[in-house]
């Protein structure tokens, strides 16, 4: 069977198609080049956090020097910073609020009034700085600063791995104590228990929006750093495609020679949707390519079944905003306007997800963003699709479809 | 149905080619055609004439089914567009107005795209139209003239031998040569049995070409008539500068002149019906300075059917009033 229209559009299309799928080529190759270095920063995930900063210095002898710096505020007596050395998790650390001023400060009070040392240390204002980390316990806690500077530069002796910095009122009281950090070293995973500790707190996943994985491993980089923003660019390429297809024709005119050959409107639209459909696997297939490529190059170990899963998951998005775009196309006779709506359209419908993800009140919010209904970087993880994830956006494809078929056959294609 | 003929022998059109009745289209409350009621039959050249906005492009669209007619209905080759559309589309040759394109294609490209669109798979008239037009096919058309881009419409109109050809404003851009051309293409084009249905706001244009004008105006088709009557009606206008004063009665009281004016002491405008051969000759009496001679404007033309056509309308409308 020829497609005569389909090979002319495509044949005309050709250049944005090849431009689009190198860019992807491209941009596949060019987050998994960025993952080695990112694999080392992301040795230290929490090297800054909540006003304080810690970065190494070199070493001395083998032992890793480091600078921990600190915010201050007014209204401190003293500030003193501490190191553990891995006997306590992160999740004992996070337990509780996050607010402005990082942890509940009970749990770190009870902290350390298990920990005599400090208490008594703190008694004695006029003691002499520790001038390198003091033990005050048998389970790794150090203190590594006393006093009224925001900075330490110390020798990593005791082999700690979590610090913060304790940031003392005049009334010397621990209760009204502000914290700074807590700042990390080493594989997030391996010091705290990172992957188990999400697990078991889907208050703090939901903070993060769902998208809390550990990119320390090939997986959670590609899901976090390219599937997070895939969904909206695979939308955007096909949207633009995709809204010219009834209106360009009717407002450059090239409507009436196209169906003056005898085509049927019906046959008109088939070899246009042919035309994107094969133009969203294209996208798919060089996406796809650029990331095997990418990893392949680095060395890694390309994770073959959660990227597939993870491309699959996007398709149903896709055709949901494909359908949506068509009927535009068929209702609007400007294709500048067309794809001006259909912009309008992502973009809110994407304005919507992030709402429905950091506003309190903005849960029900995702029953009406598309978006929503995309998660790449979960389909990665477990290897599967979610069924709700199918099925409404091509029920939005389907419906959205069957309209602009019917609509286009009724239309009035004026001059 | 033979839709795609070489030769006259087997042409095999239904008659009329062309049918409207009653046909009518509104745009909500704006105008489109009332009431348009034409028969085109087979062989023949239309001429389709009215100003812009009249209703033209209207009626071609409706006929062609790129719209829906109000009420009344039409049918092209014996087939109803409402019902067939692609069907009746792909059984005529169609020059939209103000073309436009596929501009990354080469011309030969293009055409060969249409044709296969129209599954037509016999002889083709694409490079001897090309010759014709002097038209580049390998160049691409975006780097096409607006009159070059046009040829381009009209090779396509006529590249597949339909037996119906439909041109809406089928001369624009193209320059006198070229122009000639296309109006010998549609006397072999009737010569060979073909029907021809042409829109045009060019008076000039549809005499040199058609065998029955229709004129419409304001959505409404006021006349339609064979060319030879209606050349007869239209008349030339003679503008002459003398040199001195001569009695405009020497040529009112000629036989086909329509009226005479007297802009200048030493001027005249001659308004010419039919043979002026004894104008010429009056002329030749005198000392002629100067000699305009040139068509009769569209708008003096719709002036003067109006003028027998406005109290019919009158008529009619009060009639359908009382009725109703």
């Amino acid at each position: 069977m020829k497609l005569p229209l389909f090979a002319a559009s495509l044949s005309s299309s050709r250049m944005s198609t090849i431009i689009y799928c190198g860019v992807l080529v491209f941009y596949g190759i060019m987050i998994m080049s960025a993952f080695p270095s990112v694999m080392e920063t992301a040795s230290d995930p929490f090297a800054e956090n909540n006003g304080a900063t810690i970065t190494e210095k070199g070493k001395i002898d083998g032992v890793p020097v480091y600078n921990l710096t600190w915010h201050t505020q007014a209204g401190v007596l003293t500030h003193f910073a501490l190191g553990f050395s891995g006997n306590i998790s992160l999740a004992d650390l996070m337990q509780g609020s996050f607010d402005a001023d990082g942890m509940d400060w009970d749990m770190i009070e009870g902290f350390l009034e298990e920990r005599p040392g400090i208490s008594g240390m703190l008694s004695d204002q006029g003691s002499e700085r520790p001038k390198e980390p003091m033990a005050l316990d048998e389970n790794g806690t150090s203190l590594l600063y006393l006093g009224e500077g925001t900075y330490v530069r110390f020798v990593n002796t005791p082999g700690s791995t979590i610090f913060i910095a304790v940031l003392v009122p005049e009334d010397g009281n621990l209760s009204n104590a502000t914290i700074k950090g807590p700042v990390m070293l080493g594989n997030l995973d391996v010091v705290t228990g990172f992957d188990e500790y999400i697990k078991d707190n889907p208050f703090v996943e939901g903070v993060m929006g769902g998208a809390v994985v550990d990119f320390t491993h090939v997986r959670g980089y590609i899901s976090l750093e390219y599937f997070s923003m895939w969904p909206l660019f695979l939308v955007i390429f096909i949207a633009i495609k995709t809204s010219g297809i009834v209106s360009k024709h009717v407002e450059d005119r090239s409507m009436d020679i196209l169906l003056a050959t005898g085509y049927s409107r019906t046959r008109f639209l088939n070899e246009k949707m042919l035309l994107v459909l094969v133009n969203l696997a294209l996208v798919l297939i060089f996406a796809f390519l650029g990331l095997l490529l990418g990893t392949i190059m680095i060395g890694e170990t390309f994770p073959l079944g959660g990227m597939i899963f993870s491309f699959l998951d996007s398709i149903p998005l896709a055709l949901a905003f494909i359908g949506l775009s068509l009927l535009v196309s068929v209702l609007v006779d400007e294709g500048g306007k067309a794809i001006g709506v259909v912009m309008g359209l992502v973009v809110g419908e994407y304005i919507l997800l992030i709402v429905a993800n950091l506003a309190s009140w903005g849960s029900t919010l995702e029953w009406f963003t598309l978006f929503s209904y995309s998660d790449p970087y979960r389909a990665m993880i477990d290897n599967s699709l979610d069924a709700v994830n199918v099925i409404v956006p091509l029920a939005v494809a389907f419906v959205s479809i069957t309209l602009s078929y019917i609509l286009f056959n009724r239309k009035e294609i004026h001059a | 149905m033979l839709l795609y003929e070489y030769g006259l022998s087997d042409i095999m059109a239904p008659e009329p080619v062309i049918e409207m009745r009653k046909l009518t289209k509104y745009y909500g409350r704006s105008r489109g055609i009332i009431d348009v009621d034409l028969i085109v039959e087979r062989g023949e050249v239309f001429g389709f004439l009215g100003p812009n906005g009249a209703g033209k492009s209207t009626t071609i669209r409706t006929i062609l089914d790129y719209i829906r007619p109000t009420s009344g209905f039409a049918r092209v080759n014996g087939m109803d567009p409402q019902k067939e559309g692609a069907k009746v589309r792909r059984s005529v040759g169609y020059l939209p107005s103000d073309f436009e394109t596929y501009h990354g294609m080469t011309a030969r490209k293009y055409l060969r795209t249409l044709l296969s669109m129209m599954e037509y798979r016999g002889r083709d008239r694409i490079e001897e139209l090309a010759e014709r037009f002097q038209l580049d096919l390998d160049r691409k058309i975006k780097e096409f003239s607006r009159g070059n881009r046009q040829k381009v419409g009209l090779v396509s109109a006529f590249m597949h031998y339909p037996l119906l050809v439909i041109l809406d404003e089928p001369t624009t851009g193209l320059d006198p040569l070229m122009q000639q051309e296309f109006y010998n293409l549609v006397h072999e084009e009737k010569e060979a049995g073909r029907t021809v249905f042409l829109s045009s706001h060019i008076l000039a244009e549809v005499e040199a070409i058609c065998d029955r004008v229709g004129i419409i105006k304001e959505g409404r088709l006021i006349v339609v008539e064979a060319m030879r009557s209606f050349k007869e009606k239209t008349g030339k206008i003679m503008q002459v500068r003398f040199d001195r004063e001569v009695d405009p009665s020497l040529f009112s009281s000629i036989r086909g002149v329509a009226h005479v004016e007297v802009p200048e002491p030493a001027e005249l405008t001659i308004t010419v019906s039919g043979n002026i051969d004894a104008v010429i000759k009056e002329l030749a009496r005198h000392t002629v300075l100067e000699l305009d001679y040139e068509d009769m404007s569209l708008e003096s033309l719709f002036l003067k059917y109006y003028e027998k056509e406005l109290p019919n309308r009158r008529k009619a409308d009060a009639a359908g009033g009382a009725a109703a």
